[in-house]
């Protein structure tokens, strides 16, 4: 079989159920006796067995199948977890991820198995090494048949007495020397099918089809039909009827409690969910159909059909607006009416297409607290990871790329910045060090901050470090003030470690950090105290290409100002403008509000003159400006056109829009033009 | 492509030209360069045009029903370029083009040589020189 077709699907989905292995292994660390997280880790390692079995990775198989058995014990109580259960499951983990990766470059995944299987073994049997492995490895493979019969199956049957239907318990041999067990359950099944209704089968169908029995499994007939009749139908070669019982909706045990070794987990979890819940199963008469996992329903897309989506949508809003416009120049009813209705609609889709590309920054948080706990443990330190704003939404592009810059900073913060417990203790502090990382929404702006409150950042040994490796010459560096000299360490071949850790220390890192954010349109900043802490602190815009804005008009242009940056509008007489120290201010609210005026730092050409003027407030971090513009045209939804490589530098400018008429508006930049 | 910029021809690959367009409403840029005239609306998007008289240092003209805007696409970058006429589409070879060094050291970094075709002299422009922005 060929599936070459799937492997990227097999990779995809490998490094979720990787992830889930991590973060529930994590889990189940700080909470060892919840049960269901070792079920998720279970589920997780059971279906990539699955997943690599089909693809032909049998090296991956057979790990995650040693690592099933160990958690299958400490699921069903018999063994506790314990450290060194917990390291080598993380060591499988790590191993299995290596193997993906080979997969992906193309290689084989190859990696010495033997050890970590031996150990797991160990472990699973208690740490007595003398119990043998085939066995374990094998006894998982066949399902036991224990038979249980729950509330759903007397349903049935008694639903078949009423029918004056018999119902045989009919237990079938599969001779042992048989190569095709799997066609001839099948056969069995079809000559059953033909006098009656299968209505229940141990193993499970599937399983049954899938060979996953011993030489015999057990099915429950209804059918009108008496034992002879039974037996004919089962006259197939090298199977054999073991017996034929006869069976009443009473005189089967009802065993609700299920204790099923059965392996299969989306059908086993529903199963118990079906058990557990009958009352609902009463019109079901549908046999032991797969129903599928009701969990959740995705689909994969394609990022560049998103692209193309996102991009429809962009030029239906724009054909909308000038819908808009031309109907209010008109005046048919029905036309406004039907406007209208256009514009939720398209509101609707723009909001929806919007998200489908938002994905939570929780993906990328995810792979934190592992990596913060190993190298905490490498280290000797003691690190709380607090997490803020997991909920956070950033566009799936962006998210696949911030993951590697805070993984350095993180990095950097765990070695450099966080002391050692002895260390903290002096200085007073609480020996366990605090790594915050939080995430949330500022305006059209995403923020990420990495915080410890370790030693902060030396001042002086940044100046001496910069000097040395002439980064700097002495005179730039009296001219600057200490937040500048603090940036320095975005340089390129900057690093204040004293020596090259395999951590971090190569120089090599915060300006391929700094420059990554770069291409994100964000902006990278740190603040720090010196015996407190440091706090690297993220900026990245949220790439939505449908703002809000507000439209103004300078003379002849039009400009539109982004709707997240403006605080409120007001008019002014020309009158009342005021003059402190050369900067042109206005009075709002008492406070005195300083005033730039569009048509002079944008060099607006015209000569008209009003006596009244507009002020839209703006905000830029903490201070606010008054924007003068001559008229406000109103608040309109635009779509930003970006203007290319050619006019991209251009400051003050953030792109342009195509308004309803056709005409360009540029966008201002507020950012840039204060 | 020959192309009628002031009183002279100038000839580009063809290969680059995306279209023709006629003249259409400029939206000024602020704070651009100052031979990007503005921006054009091209079918919902935003494109950066050149007025060429200015960056070939040549005399203005007024703009006539000949006027076209020529858009070209490199790689990536779309931009339009503003001439007096769209002349033809011509044929030069190498054997008929020259590196001359007539013309003036400041003007000559935007021609890659010149054509002669019969009794005329085109001038063959340099597009990637032209829509960097350095220069």
């Amino acid at each position: 079989m060929d599936v070459s077709q799937y492997l990227d699907i097999f990779l995809e989905e490998s490094m979720e159920h990787l992830q889930t292995l991590n973060s529930g292994v994590l889990n189940m660390e700080n909470n060892p006796e919840r049960l269901d997280i070792i079920d998720e880790i279970f589920r997780a390692a059971h279906t990539l067995k699955g997943m690599s079995a089909t693809m032909g990775y049998n090296a991956i198989a057979k790990l995650t199948h040693s690592m099933e058995n160990l958690l299958d014990k400490i699921r069903s109580g018999k063994i506790l977890p314990n450290p060194e259960i917990t390291n080598s499951l993380f060591k499988c983990v790590d191993v299995l991820e290596e193997m993906v990766n080979s997969i992906r470059e193309g290689g084989a995944p190859d990696a010495d198995i033997e050890g970590l299987m031996k150990t797991l073994v160990a472990l699973e049997n208690g740490e007595n090494p003398t119990e043998g492995q085939a066995e374990t490895l094998k006894s998982e493979e066949i399902i036991k048949n224990e038979v249980h019969i729950n509330e759903y199956d007397i349903n049935i049957f008694k639903e078949a007495e009423q029918r004056d239907l018999n119902i045989w318990k009919i237990s079938i041999h599969i001779s042992p020397e048989c190569l095709m067990k799997g066609v001839r359950a099948f056969m069995v099944f079809r000559n059953l099918e033909e006098i009656g209704e299968i209505v229940k089968a141990v193993p499970e169908v599937q399983d049954i089809e899938d060979e996953k029995f011993d030489d015999h499994f057990i099915l429950f007939l209804v059918s009108k039909y008496n034992e002879k009749e039974i037996y004919e139908a089962l006259n197939i070669s090298e199977v054999a009827a073991e017996e034929i019982e006869r069976v009443s909706s009473e005189s089967v045990k009802v065993d609700i409690e299920c204790t099923n070794e059965e392996i299969g987990l989306p059908k086993n979890i529903q199963k118990a969910e079906i058990e557990e819940d009958n009352t609902k199963n009463k019109e079901n008469n549908k046999k032991l159909s797969n129903k599928k996992s009701k969990i959740h329903q995705t689909v994969r897309v394609d990022i560049g059909r998103l692209d193309s989506l996102m991009n429809l949508v962009g030029e239906l809003v724009i054909n909308k607006t000038r819908l808009e416009q031309i109907s209010i120049s008109s005046d048919m009813d029905g036309l406004n009416e039907t406007i209208e209705h256009l514009d939720r609609v398209t509101t609707d889709i723009q909001s929806v297409v919007q998200n489908i590309r938002m994905v939570s920054v929780e993906q990328v948080f995810n792979r934190f607290p592992r990596m913060v706990r190993d190298l905490s443990k490498e280290l000797g330190k003691d690190i709380d990871l607090i997490l803020e704003g997991k909920e956070t939404e950033l566009d799936r592009t962006v998210i696949d790329e911030i993951g590697d810059p805070l993984v350095h900073l993180i990095r950097n913060a765990i070695d450099h910045g966080l002391e050692s417990p002895e260390d903290r203790k002096i200085s007073g502090k609480n020996t366990t060090g605090i790594l915050k990382l939080i995430a949330k929404h500022d305006g059209n702006q995403v923020t990420i901050c990495v915080e410890d409150d370790g030693r902060g950042l030396n001042v002086d040994v940044i100046k001496e470090k910069a000097l040395k490796k002439k980064l700097v010459t002495l005179a730039e560096i009296e001219e600057m003030d200490e937040q500048e000299i603090v940036n320095m360490i975005f340089l390129s071949g900057f690093s204040t470690a004293k020596e090259v850790t395999d951590i971090s220390g190569r120089g090599v890192g915060l300006d391929v950090v700094k420059n990554k954010i770069a291409s994100l349109n964000g902006q990278v900043s740190v603040v720090t105290k010196q015996g407190q802490g440091s706090q690297f602190i993220i900026k990245l815009p949220l790439t939505l290409a449908i703002i809000q804005a507000l439209l103004v008009k300078v003379q002849e242009e039009t400009f539109a100002i982004p709707l997240a940056n403006i605080d409120e509008t007001t008019n002014l007489e020309r009158g009342k403008i005021k003059n402190i120290q050369n900067q042109q201010v206005m009075i709002l609210r008492d406070k005195v509000l300083p005033l730039i005026f569009i048509r002079d730092i944008l060099d607006v050409p015209g000569t008209k003159e009003t006596g009244e003027i507009y002020v839209v407030v703006v905000e830029k971090g903490e201070r606010k400006f008054g924007l003068v513009v001559e008229e406000l045209i109103g608040q309109q939804e635009i779509v930003i056109s970006s203007f290319g490589k050619l006019l991209s530098g251009l400051s003050g400018i953030a792109g342009a829009t195509i308004l309803g008429d056709g005409s360009i508006s540029l966008i201002l930049d507020i950012g840039a033009l204060l | 492509m020959a192309l009628k910029i002031g009183n002279e021809e100038y000839a580009v690959d063809i290969l680059a030209i995306k279209e023709i367009v006629r003249w259409t409403e400029i939206t000024r840029v602020p704070k651009a360069p100052p031979f990007v005239i503005g921006v054009i609306n091209l079918r919902g998007n935003v494109i950066p045009v050149i007025d060429s008289h200015l960056r070939l240092n040549v005399s203005q003209n007024e703009i006539t029903a000949f006027t076209r805007t020529v858009i070209f696409q490199l790689e990536d970058i779309v931009v339009g370029f503003n001439v007096d006429q769209v002349i033809e589409v011509i044929s030069i070879n190498d054997e008929q083009i020259e590196k001359s060094q007539l013309i003036a050291e400041s003007d000559n970094k935007f021609i890659k040589g010149i054509g002669k075709i019969d009794d005329r002299l085109l001038m063959i422009l340099d597009l990637h020189k032209i829509i960097d922005f350095n220069l």
